[in-house]
């Protein structure tokens, strides 16, 4: 093989080459962008979901409510309440089961707040936080834990 | 021959690349700030906890005076209640403390490195206090 003949299978390979790793590249760079543009969309969603067990317990709709005090408690009667009207708050906290458990001294009993699950989901997370919950009735403090699940 | 030594160095770049984008750092900032709130969750629902028709912060200054509370030993008595609860609401160990102007009350579980709690101080007519958690990690 002449050497002018070697040059020019070796020019045909380098821009052989030089096409293959364009395409390459722009593949692996869009699949980047496009799985990053959805990884940012759900840590949005996740840190949306995390917030909500400091938001929960300083929403007006359960938060305990006393004249000159600042307790930081949810008021069960004001859940109890909340229980009839929460189909409404779907735009709030869209598909999630959120429920409080007395844990303390209480007999552990579950106390349903909202519940929005979808027929199909892939994906549950679970948060929950220990909070403070004021029984009307017995006029009492109890320790209890607030847990939300995310289902998408 | 120098189209050859190009293709190479532009696998090397490439490989570069490559590890970049994989070896992306994630923080953990989020996990930080959700213990943050369940540690301030869980000093705030300790302090208020009603027992033997008080609160648990009357508890506490009761152990810090030296008093008894509900006819028991103050200390003892805020000690096993504040363990029950905490056991019961968290899955994470840790860490509890009562002091009184620098002087520690008493304590739950052993020191460690993780996210506090805000101080709270606590007050009523006998005395003051402040309790501080930690979410050890």
């Amino acid at each position: 093989m002449r050497r002018g003949e070697l040059q020019i299978y070796e020019s045909v390979l380098v821009i052989f080459f030089f096409i293959l790793m364009f395409l390459l590249g722009f593949i692996f760079f869009n699949k980047y962008t496009v799985d990053n543009v959805k990884e940012q969309a759900l840590k949005y969603e996740e840190l949306k979901f995390q917030e909500l067990i400091a938001i929960i317990p300083s929403m007006y709709e359960f938060r305990c409510s006393f004249s000159f005090s600042d307790y930081e408690c949810i008021d069960l009667s004001k859940v109890w309440a909340f229980n009839r009207i929460s189909k409404d708050y779907f735009n709030i906290f869209g598909y999630k089961k959120i429920s409080i458990k007395d844990v303390y001294p209480g007999d552990e009993e579950e106390i349903l707040v909202y519940e929005k699950v979808p027929r199909k989901y892939k994906t549950r997370r679970i948060i929950s936080s220990p909070i403070s919950i004021y029984n009307t009735m017995e006029d009492t403090y109890h320790v209890g834990v607030l847990r939300i699940e995310w289902y998408y | 021959m120098v189209g050859l030594v190009i293709i190479v160095l532009i696998l090397i770049v490439v490989g570069l690349l490559f590890l970049r984008f994989s070896l992306d750092s994630k923080d953990n900032l989020s996990d930080k700030s959700v213990l943050s709130v369940k540690a301030n969750n869980l000093i705030n629902a300790i302090r208020l906890t009603s027992i033997c028709n008080r609160q648990m912060y009357d508890a506490i200054i009761a152990c810090c005076n030296g008093l008894e509370f509900c006819s028991r030993d103050a200390c003892q008595l805020a000690n096993e209640e504040i363990n029950k609860i905490i056991n019961k609401s968290l899955e994470e160990y840790v860490y509890f403390e009562a002091e009184n102007q620098n002087n520690l009350c008493f304590s739950i579980n052993s020191e460690c490195q993780g996210i506090s709690s805000t101080s709270n101080f606590i007050r009523n007519n006998e005395g003051e206090a402040q309790i501080n958690l930690k979410i050890c990690r």
